[in-house]
């Protein structure tokens, strides 16, 4: 005789964007709030790469949803939510690097030691691995937050929303407004310039935890 | 034929599988025979991969609070006006 078995209970699907941009649209709250939960980290993370500070991330997080929140109406559709939202974070981003342009700009060499502040410990989640390999990684994720902040702006946008954010050409060329031969070039440039800063890292020890990251993620 | 030239060119659409059959072969021909071009091949996609590997930082506390904080302010401050409207409206229709 079969057993019987319980009854599988479906989850809800959560509500696609577009009906709670809809709704906030009509001045829903609560959905105008959904929309900040689902996309708080992947903006955050965006000003964060492209301000590599993580004050001025904190508060292009918030320039960025009270545009949002202000702007909303506008939303006509016509392309996803996301790549809309893309669009005013870059935006945001990029205003705050412009008005930075003649502060004095730190930069770090490679060359020297990399402070091990408790800070970006937070980048790399835990794991089981043995001291040494997560050391190298956070020198890694050090250097690569290093030299994502010398990425002359252009560069720097498509490289975090297609390399870090992992955005497609097409979605990262509506974010940003480009065409998708723009997106590749820049990408490719972005990229050559960070595989220069990073060669050290990318062709040396390091590259064996890269390697054993991508084994990883196999 | 690839050169080492057009290599550099590829190498970004190569890794994100947005070359054609031939020109992948051609690469990939070229990889085999080119030590140089072997190590950028390599150094780009543990670039890519670490991209990848390390981008998700979390939200600190403090500024997911700072965020909700501004939210709820300017959620009440749209409905101070909004409420003042529908006072107005019905001091109108008396």
């Amino acid at each position: 005789m079969k057993e019987l078995t319980k009854p599988v209970q479906l989850k809800a699907l959560p509500p696609p964007d577009l009906e709670l941009v809809k709704k906030a649209q009509q001045g829903n709250n609560q959905a105008f709030e959904e929309l900040v939960k689902r996309y708080e980290q992947r903006v955050y993370n965006i000003a964060y790469r492209m301000l590599s500070n993580e004050e001025e991330a904190k508060d292009a997080l918030q320039d960025t949803f009270l545009r949002v929140f202000r702007f909303i109406k506008k939303f006509k559709g016509d392309s996803s939510f996301y790549t809309w939202l893309y669009r005013i974070t870059t935006n945001v981003c990029l205003t705050r690097l412009k008005q930075r342009k003649g502060k004095e700009q730190v930069t770090i060499s490679l060359d020297e030691p990399v402070s091990d502040e408790d800070d970006m410990q937070r980048e790399i989640p835990d794991d089981v691995y043995n001291p040494e390999i997560l050391y190298q990684r956070r020198r890694m994720a050090n250097a690569l937050q290093d030299a994502i902040s010398e990425l002359p702006s252009d560069y720097r946008s498509v490289v975090v929303l297609r390399d870090l954010q992992g955005l497609s050409n097409k979605e990262a060329g509506k974010a940003l407004q480009l065409s998708i031969a723009a997106v590749k070039s820049r990408l490719h440039r972005g990229r050559v310039f960070l595989r220069n800063r990073l060669s050290k890292f990318l062709e040396t020890r390091s590259a064996s935890v890269i390697s054993r990251s991508e084994r990883n993620q196999q | 034929m690839i050169t080492c030239r057009k290599f550099s060119i590829y190498i970004s659409q190569y890794i994100d599988n947005e070359v054609t059959h031939e020109i992948r072969e051609e690469l990939e021909e070229h990889i085999a025979f080119c030590p140089e071009c072997n190590k950028t091949h390599h150094a780009f996609s543990r670039l890519i991969t670490f991209c990848h590997y390390c981008c998700q930082k979390e939200v600190p506390d403090q500024t997911h609070n700072d965020l909700w904080n501004a939210l709820q302010n300017v959620f009440s401050a749209e409905e101070v006006p909004a409420q003042k409207r529908r006072r107005i409206s019905k001091r109108r229709r008396k």
